[in-house]
């Protein structure tokens, strides 16, 4: 008996062996969906890429063929781990300053008609930062290159040139520290230990380019299909602007087994929104996005309803609702009395808590997201499983761990808070002239969904702190120069922010918090503009909060370490109320006839946009569909990681 | 007429001259920011290194001279935006011959269509083809032509049985947006005759030759007809010289890859060389279309002069 055992076990094991080593088999099924005969990928696009150069640009419409043409030397998988790409391995030395990586052999060179150009060696990712830290060509990858050793010092000494002034250095691009030591061998050499630099691998800059094809197309590179060389996944063979972006798989790519989406066909169209549903449901389009308007419409039709699901999360960005400590209103008739006003109001810890805590974010939220808001909401600026160290997420170390398990909203706590502020507040006002409630200003872009979830604020914070504490006046901006008008001259006095991120790493997002961001201005400003209306108080909290930082940033070596500096620095920031975290992005509705878990999940840098591991399959993902994979993928995923 | 049109040319080139200089001058007053897709980002020396290469960092009056001394080298120079570092002539050649090419279509549906039922509205006023008439061209007017194009392409790509957006291969993808592009034109040529011809009727020649007995016929023919075809026959160059500038709403709808929103889209994207060469093409085609116009209006009524005749009034 016990023998028959033993062999229905190790048949049993044996199977399940076959079907994990098949990786595919559950997600060839995309959920329980048969694979479409045809895998050819097809979409439409309202935004057309100003450029194919991948060197020189840094906007997402610009970056598919880039991605899909070119190789990286690691690149993320669908479970957001950095695997070997271009380079087959790599090797760090002890003081983390020379990163060696060898290059895949047997690749090759590829031009628009598939005609062999050549071999792809080390010196292919060479050429790009060469390309990249020259100043007269104006990459605005370059600042990715700068943990190179000199690379920064080059950038500067051609831009001195470039703008007539004589050059501190004489440096020559071989100072510039990257180096193929032999065809198959590239060296990194950096100016300080950056332990993310394999994530910054993933942007432009190292996206693999043939010098050669550099020198023949020369200010043409790129700017046509036919004016670049391609090396990855696929061949663009037909670029015609605003009508069609055509790729081909190419066959002879070093992982060509894993792409499964044998053609990609994307047709311009401006009003692509508002065709693409109706072409979906006609089987033009391969997925499409689900409108907030279209939604209930979907969801009260039952063959429809089955179409739809929510996206997947994503970590590369994170918003918040951010308090301005240098207002500048300029909008309203009485702004004087409102800047003043708040300038009073947002140096004063128990009004800043009393609407962090008086803020209903999920409310807020499910305006957009009326099914997934508490998926999208989180308590962080660096969203969770952003980054994580050995399994462990960043959001998990030093006293950020605590933060994330609080529900911030709490209505008694925000009453006191406010209760505390009216008491401070009210001699400080006074002595201007003026009085409670304080306005807050909040502006929008035109988007129908922003100003709704401002209206939804505006409403629940009146509601319970009482108009006679505060009013919120919501200005339409419209999306014309919108950030320029707002956020970055300090046009409002509290405002839904965002940034993003660049590499893995919590440093990436400290730009938005730094001194002299534009942001929210809380850093003493007397440089920048020749005031400052921050009380000493606040002050306090930004240096402290800046010498944090500062000692995390400076902890290169111990990742631990340094997460746990970078958690207590956010998390010290957050207590003492200076921003509201608010949400990642992702979590749409969509209707997609592809497996959303199969596709790279990258939080930074382009490798999102490749179509690398991904099927079509005949029917849409429903939202039973989906949760089931994000079930099956975060359990695979926290396996891979370990 | 050949002094007259030459004369004519001389002033529309300081026209030309003075609109440059006015929007050039007024692009150099756009936010910086506008230049840069990722300005957060952007350390202060980036920043002034593309200034530099766009040559923005030069005083307004060498970067006016710089262009024009391009310009009369025939060099539209490249865009810096829409599509980084192509030739302009490159990009607007193309998209020109698409626009040209569905507007020439389109008015050729829409013109002898849009006469047709003109005439028959003024022939038949106050009858059921004048009242039909009527209706079409108040619900054209009346009706936002976005709900319209949309219903005709969702509907009519399904009763053609072709796909919804325009295809090169596919010639039965451009009925719909020639079809969409006609529709508004025939109600305005429809319009604009029934009302000249239904004015001229009223005329007291017209009353005279009816009283003389000349044949109906004759009168709608050789009279109302001509007389009125005048005012709108000045507009027809014009009109034709102006598709190249497509149309925004149809193109889009249609995937069609022409002109139409191209300059708003290059003014938001702040492509000063674009506009620049956009707002010269458009300024030069709105000029040629008043002068043949105008020309061609003679032609048809020899009764217009272009010389000053002695004792003329």
């Amino acid at each position: 008996m016990k023998k028959w055992i033993a062999i229905l076990l190790s048949a049993s094991m044996l199977a399940a062996m076959l079907a994990g080593c098949g990786g595919d088999t559950q997600r060839e099924n995309g959920g329980g969906r048969e694979l479409a005969a045809e895998q050819i990928y097809r979409t439409l696009y309202s935004s057309e890429s100003s450029t194919l150069n991948y060197l020189y640009s840094t906007t997402e419409v610009d970056m598919s063929t880039g991605v899909n043409g070119t190789m990286t030397l690691y690149a993320s998988d669908h479970y957001g781990i950095l695997q070997p790409n271009g380079a087959t391995s790599y090797e760090v030395s002890d003081d983390g300053l020379t990163w060696t990586f060898h290059i895949r052999e047997d690749q090759r060179w590829y031009d628009y008609q598939g005609n062999d150009m050549g071999p792809v060696t080390a010196n292919d990712w060479v050429a790009p930062v060469y390309w990249c830290v020259e100043a007269a060509n104006d990459s605005g990858n370059s600042d990715s290159c700068f943990p190179i050793k000199n690379a920064e010092a080059y950038y500067n000494q051609t831009s001195a040139v470039l703008s007539g002034e004589t050059p501190a250095t004489s440096l020559t691009l071989a100072d510039v520290g990257v180096h193929a030591q032999d065809d198959y061998t590239l060296v990194f050499e950096l100016e300080h230990p950056t332990p993310y630099f394999l994530s910054i691998l993933e942007f432009g800059c190292y996206f693999a380019t043939s010098q050669a094809c550099l020198d023949e197309f020369g200010e043409r590179f790129a700017t046509d299909n036919e004016y670049m060389w391609y090396c990855g996944p696929y061949i663009m063979d037909q670029f015609e602007p605003q009508e069609i972006h055509h790729y081909v798989k190419n066959e002879n790519w070093w992982n060509a087994d894993h792409v499964y989406i044998t053609e990609i066909e994307s047709k311009y169209n401006a009003e692509a929104s508002t065709l693409q549903p109706t072409m979906f449901l006609q089987g033009e389009v391969s997925e499409t996005g689900v409108s907030a308007d279209l939604l209930s419409e979907w969801q009260n039709d039952p063959e429809k309803a089955k179409m739809i699901t929510t996206t997947r999360v994503q970590t590369n960005y994170s918003y918040f609702w951010g308090f301005n400590f240098e207002p500048r209103v300029t909008d309203t008739d009485h702004n004087d009395e409102i800047n003043v006003k708040w300038s009073i109001a947002v140096n004063n810890e128990n009004f800043r808590k009393s609407i962090f805590h008086g803020m209903d974010r999920k409310r807020a939220l499910s305006v957009s997201y009326p099914t997934n808001a508490d998926e999208l909401m989180i308590n962080s600026l660096v969203p969770p499983a952003f980054v994580a160290n050995n399994g462990r997420d960043y959001t998990e170390y030093g006293d950020l761990a605590a933060l994330m398990k609080e529900d911030f909203f709490d209505e008694a706590k925000a009453k006191e808070y406010r209760d505390k502020a009216m008491e401070e507040m009210r001699p400080l006002l006074q002595a201007r002239g003026y009085d409670f409630p304080i306005e807050i200003v909040t502006q929008y872009n035109g988007s129908s969904d922003w100003g709704q979830e401002c209206m939804v604020i505006k409403q629940q914070l009146e509601a319970l702190l009482g108009t006679d504490y505060i009013t919120v006046t919501i200005l339409n901006f419209g999306s014309s120069g919108f950030l320029a008008g707002t956020r970055r001259c300090g046009n409002y006095c509290m405002q839904k922010l965002n940034g993003g991120a660049d590499y893995m790493d919590p440093e990436t997002w400290t730009f938005i918090t730094e001194p002299g961001n534009n942001y929210c201005f809380a850093y003493d400003t007397t440089e920048k503009y020749e005031v400052n209306t921050k009380t000493a108080e606040t002050l306090a909290i930004a240096n402290e909060f800046f010498a944090m930082q500062d000692a995390a940033k400076a902890e290169r070596l111990d990742i631990d370490r340094r997460y746990e500096l970078f958690a207590d620095a956010e998390a010290f920031y957050i207590n003492h109320a200076m921003m509201i975290p608010y949400r990642c992005t992702g979590g749409g509705y969509t209707a997609t006839t592809l497996d959303p878990f199969e596709s790279p999940a990258s939080s930074c840098g382009w490798t999102y946009l490749s179509y690398v591991n991904q099927h079509i399959y005949t029917t849409a993902m429903s939202q039973e569909m989906f949760d089931a994979r994000l079930v099956e993928w975060e359990a695979e995923r926290a396996a891979a990681s370990k | 007429m050949l002094r007259y049109s030459f004369n004519r040319l001389l002033r529309s080139l300081l026209t030309l001259v003075i609109i440059i200089a006015v929007v050039f001058s007024l692009l150099r007053l756009m936010p910086i920011e506008g230049y840069f897709d990722n300005f957060d980002k952007m350390s202060p020396t980036q920043i002034q290194n593309k200034l530099t290469l766009m040559g923005l960092n030069d005083p307004l009056y060498r970067q006016l001279g710089r262009f024009m001394w391009r310009l009369l080298h025939g060099d539209l120079g490249t865009s810096t935006r829409y599509r980084v570092g192509v030739p302009i002539t490159g990009i607007l050649g193309k998209k020109i011959l698409i626009s040209f090419r569905f507007g020439i279509l389109a008015m050729a549906v829409s013109l002898p269509l849009g006469m047709l039922l003109g005439v028959a509205m003024a022939r038949g006023k106050g009858k059921l083809a004048d009242k039909l008439g009527n209706a079409y061209i108040v619900f054209i007017q009346a009706v936002p032509n976005a709900v319209y194009f949309l219903f005709i392409q969702l509907y009519g790509a399904m009763l053609i049985g072709c796909s919804m957006l325009y295809k090169a291969t596919d010639l039965r993808t451009a009925i719909l947006p020639i079809l969409s592009l006609a529709l508004p034109s025939i109600a305005g040529y429809a319009m604009w005759l029934r009302r000249y011809m239904v004015d001229e009727t009223n005329k007291d020649y017209i009353k005279l030759a009816r009283a003389k007995g000349v044949p109906e016929s004759v009168i709608w023919r050789r009279h109302v007809f001509r007389n009125s075809v005048v005012p709108m026959v000045q507009l027809i160059p014009g009109s034709i010289l102006m598709t190249i500038s497509g149309s925004i709403y149809v193109e889009s709808l249609y995937s069609i890859p022409g002109m139409g929103g191209l300059l708003v889209d290059v003014i938001k994207r702040q492509d000063n060389n674009m506009v620049q060469a956009l707002v010269i093409l458009y300024s030069i085609m709105g000029i040629l279309g008043l002068l043949l116009g105008d020309i061609l209006m003679g032609i048809v009524d020899p009764r217009i002069s272009f010389v000053k005749k002695e004792g003329s009034r």
